[in-house]
């Protein structure tokens, strides 16, 4: 009786919890026809391309190719948009935060706030310890067998 | 005895990590198709080249016209016909690129998860779905920025929303059509939706023949831009 009454707790519980925080999963829904209608003029034009190895923008201009029809396409590329557009409104050195002495630049310059860069700092610390202890090991011990055979006569 | 166990435990874990797969280097064609809001399209074709170790992101465009973009840890260069034809400052956007989170195992949360700016504040599980809400650290940059959700699909990242300060929804990420190779797992489709002005602007890029630790093609994984 116990046990059920328990069970029955777990579950009431789990399911209000999940409750809570329900909601966002919608926000992850991806309407991939829809996304193929609007692509679909850019696609053919990638299909042609593809089949005509070498062929340039300026080329299919010149010879008033249909394949541009209905598509104004432009003479710039996405390459770099695509990794600033990784930004997308969030400010650049933000994304710069991601590894390493930057991120604690940044963290400083951004906060002001020595406490936080010293975090920074101190995880920084911890990465570089822990990885030198761990080629230590494998490196010297392990490879270098020093320690084992010097240690066995 | 206890020397015995401890030179087993080591070796059995020194073998582990000899065998486990590093991945230095990515190569593949890609192409991206893009609305803006001006009403122009962009079409980008070419192959894309990163090696971890260089440092490099590598473009060799073919369409619209034919170029090489080389984006380093500071400064992003074109070079058309043999000269260069742009270079202009792109400080710590390598960093973030997909390549370089895939290479570092990253991806996952969108290298959120190394630094101290994104702190996790929920994680939750709808569906098929681990999604994880990350928020600025500081009242300094919630000025700036509002939260990031990540969502992950049996572990792989499947998409992100970018709020901005006022929770309003700047932008979606979908990464969807991993592959798996040489154990590493990377998307070939990244869909992105752009919401400007209340309109949906979309951006699909598309990665195909993705070789992974390739050996040769050096000369174009370490592209010499002071050639120029």
């Amino acid at each position: 009786m116990k046990i059920k009454s328990l069970l029955l707790t777990l579950v009431v519980s789990s399911s209000i919890i999940l409750n809570a925080s329900a909601g966002n999963a919608s926000l992850f829904q991806l309407n991939k026809e829809k996304v193929n209608v609007q692509m679909g003029q850019l696609t053919q034009v990638e299909n042609y391309v593809a089949s005509h190895d070498g062929v340039t923008l300026d080329q299919l201009k010149a010879e008033n190719n249909a394949v541009l029809n209905g598509v104004n396409l432009s003479e710039s590329t996405s390459t770099l948009s695509a990794l600033t557009d990784g930004a997308l409104g969030i400010p650049s050195f933000i994304w710069g935060c991601v590894l390493g002495w930057i991120g604690i630049l940044v963290t400083y310059l951004v906060t002001q706030d020595t406490d936080e860069t010293k975090k920074a700092l101190y995880g920084c610390l911890i990465g570089w310890v822990g990885g030198f202890i761990l080629y230590w090991i494998f490196v010297v011990l392990i490879f270098g067998g020093s320690f084992f055979w010097a240690s066995a006569h | 005895m206890y020397r015995t166990r401890l030179i087993t435990i080591l070796f059995i874990l020194a073998v582990s990590n000899a065998f486990s797969q590093q991945h230095n280097r990515v190569k593949c064609d890609f192409s991206i198709k893009e609305n803006l809001p001006d009403g122009t399209s962009n079409l980008t074709i070419g192959t894309v080249y990163f090696d971890k170790n260089h440092r490099k992101l590598v473009y060799n465009i073919s369409f619209p016209k034919k170029t090489f973009q080389v984006l380093t840890d500071s400064f992003f260069y074109e070079v058309s016909n043999n000269k260069l034809s742009e270079k202009k400052q792109a400080a710590n956007l390598l960093q973030f690129s997909i390549f370089n989170l895939a290479l570092s195992s990253n991806l996952a949360n969108y290298g959120l998860n190394t630094n101290g700016v994104f702190k996790l504040t929920d994680v939750s599980k709808e569906d098929s779905l681990v999604i994880s809400t990350w928020e600025p650290s500081t009242a300094k940059l919630k000025e700036l920025t509002g939260k990031v959700l990540i969502s992950q699909k049996k572990r792989l990242l499947y998409g992100l929303v970018f709020f901005d300060n006022k929770d309003k929804i700047l932008s979606k990420q979908f990464f969807t059509d991993y592959k798996n190779i040489n154990g590493l797992n990377f998307p070939t489709q990244i869909i992105q939706i752009n919401y400007i002005n209340g309109k949906e602007y979309y951006k699909v890029t598309t990665y195909k023949d993705i070789v992974v630790n390739a050996t040769n093609e050096n000369e174009i994984y370490n592209y010499n831009i002071t050639a120029y």
